[in-house]
């Protein structure tokens, strides 16, 4: 469970201070899909930092299980798919795999010689089991067929779905969406939003998507938070009962535009 | 009825093919007649140089001709003498080309690595890279001793500057969301480096090799104008200062051969790897 207490944070320049979050707290249950929609500029893209542990806030706390976070936790996933050109799609998919391999605290409870080759022996072992299973999620989401193709000989929809695979190959306990959506058209991300939602589902993974697209929060979220413009409080939270299966269904749903109406007003 | 479907696919390649067939030959006849031109222009220069040496339109003891430099290049190559200077020079050439690309990316590295010694050392550099190099001549020589070293210190000053520019604005220039997400995954600065930051700026470094291998040519020669006892550039000092102009000219000419080749041989690198890459 992800719990956001009291969260401030304040951002620090030559040109003086800024609030970007004066007291932001909700809380996350295992599995869930949460949307956080406010303001363009009100701080959505600093609490998915605060999240993965790579800012920690000014005040406030932000705990995972309750514990502080650290980054090894979350696994991001931007707007731009920012996969390596110059590495295959297989070896994109290892990328987060490669980084924790060497480091010192890679699974330290799995890992308890003291001996160094024994260490590198369990590192091996660990690396080759984490490869598996990466690449059997490349063959559960059809993908298998492109491992050995370049990023660029991909379509755009086919890259962000690499880019998820590479993030969920990390088992991260809590997945950021970061407008994940937004660079591609909208016959593709239509699409991808019901690849995600499902992949999500059938992963049972914890995600926040942060999204300015009212319909894309709706369709995909259990709950969705709105923010007030800056410096940021919550404003309100949504629970959303659609009950069809994919996001694509969920838009035809008559409560869609109920929710819509509710949180458009909230926003203006 | 069998007969038919064998046919039909043979009828209907060659109607593809044959419009792909002509539009092949277009290309590669415009190749054809631009590397023609090429070497009619080149052939007419020394045709018409050579003609005018003959007929004595021009002094061939200022202007020099084709044959002259010919025999001139013979005359190296009997007396043995031909083979040192180029080794000369072309030694003094690599090892600067070497040193400068990558001690000039090793700094760029750790001026990535470091932002408060950017900081520090940015109007050094700045300074550095806008003053003629030629003019710390003079001091290369006294501090260095004249000899190979005074030369490969000049080459390498040329370029050392522009490398380390480049290179770290090539570093620089990477997203700033693909670090982002290398520090999602808890990847430390070295991965950072390794597997981002230096990949990332391949491109950039080849057309640093690019500038460089034209560069240090310019480098070589200056260092060898300062102070030599051997290599191309001496002998087109020495053969300017004797007023033998078959010299300078055949030198020259084989200073223009060496920079073209070794030119080459980086665009093919660069193919190389771009194949690698899978960059078109």
């Amino acid at each position: 469970m992800l719990k956001l207490k009291n969260v401030a944070l304040n951002y620090y320049s030559k040109n003086g201070e800024t609030m970007a979050l004066k007291d932001v707290s909700f809380k996350i249950n295992d599995g869930e899909l949460i949307s956080i929609v406010g303001p363009s500029g009100c701080g959505k893209t600093t609490i998915l930092s605060l999240i993965s542990g790579l800012i920690k806030p000014t005040n406030g706390e932000v705990l995972i299980n309750n514990e502080p976070v650290k980054s090894q936790f979350c696994g991001y996933m931007f707007q731009k798919d920012h996969l390596f050109d110059w590495r295959t799609i297989e070896k994109n998919i290892l990328l987060g795999l490669e980084v924790r391999k060497y480091k010192n605290k890679y699974g330290d409870e799995n890992i308890k010689s003291s001996h160094f080759k024994d260490r590198l022996k369990q590192k091996n072992e660990q690396f080759n089991l984490d490869k598996e299973y990466a690449l059997s999620l490349l063959k559960k989401y059809g993908l298998w067929e492109f491992k050995d193709k370049y990023p660029n000989q991909l379509s755009g929809g086919m890259r962000q779905r690499v880019s998820l695979i590479r993030t969920l190959a990390l088992k991260p306990e809590i997945m950021l969406l970061d407008e994940p959506f937004s660079a591609l058209d909208f016959q593709t991300r239509l699409n991808l939003c019901d690849d995600v939602y499902k992949i999500l589902k059938s992963e049972n993974k914890t995600a926040v998507l942060v999204t300015h697209d009212i319909s894309e929060a709706i369709s995909m979220s259990d709950r969705i938070i709105v923010l007030s413009k800056r410096p940021a409080v919550v404003k309100n939270e949504h629970k959303i009962s659609l009950k069809a299966e994919t996001p694509l269904k969920r838009r035809e749903e008559t409560g869609f535009n109920v929710y819509f109406n509710e949180i458009w007003k909230e926003l203006t | 009825m069998k007969k038919n479907i064998d046919i039909k696919p043979v009828k209907e390649k060659p109607i593809r093919s044959k419009e792909y067939a002509t539009y092949l030959k277009k290309v590669k006849r415009k190749k054809v007649v631009i590397i023609t031109i090429q070497l009619a222009i080149l052939i007419a220069i020394f045709a018409i140089w050579e003609i005018f040496a003959i007929t004595n339109v021009i002094d061939t003891f200022i202007m020099s001709s084709p044959s002259k430099i010919l025999s001139q290049i013979a005359i190296l190559f009997n007396n043995g003498t031909l083979f040192y200077h180029i080794g000369v020079t072309l030694y003094e050439a690599i090892i600067g080309f070497l040193i400068a690309t990558l001690g000039g990316t090793l700094i760029a590295i750790i001026l990535w690595w470091n932002e408060t010694i950017r900081k520090i050392l940015d109007p050094y550099i700045v300074v550095l890279n806008s003053l003629p190099k030629i003019a710390l001549g003079p001091i290369l020589i006294i501090w260095i001793g004249a000899g190979t070293g005074a030369i490969v210190a000049m080459d390498v000053l040329i370029m050392i500057v522009i490398t380390i520019l480049s290179m770290l604005n090539a570093f620089n220039s990477c997203d700033e969301n693909k670090i982002l997400l290398l520090k999602s995954m808890g990847a430390n600065k070295f991965q950072i480096l390794f597997k981002l930051i230096l990949p990332n700026s391949l491109v950039e470094f080849i057309s640093v090799l690019k500038i460089n291998v034209g560069l240090t040519w310019v480098g070589t020669i200056m260092g060898e104008y300062l102070v030599s006892r051997a290599g191309l550039g001496y002998l087109i000092v020495y053969g300017g200062q004797v007023f033998k102009l078959d010299l300078v000219m055949a030198s020259t000419v084989i200073l223009c051969i060496l920079a073209a080749l070794m030119y080459f041989l980086v665009v093919l690198i660069e193919k190389i790897v771009k194949k690698k890459r899978n960059i078109h």
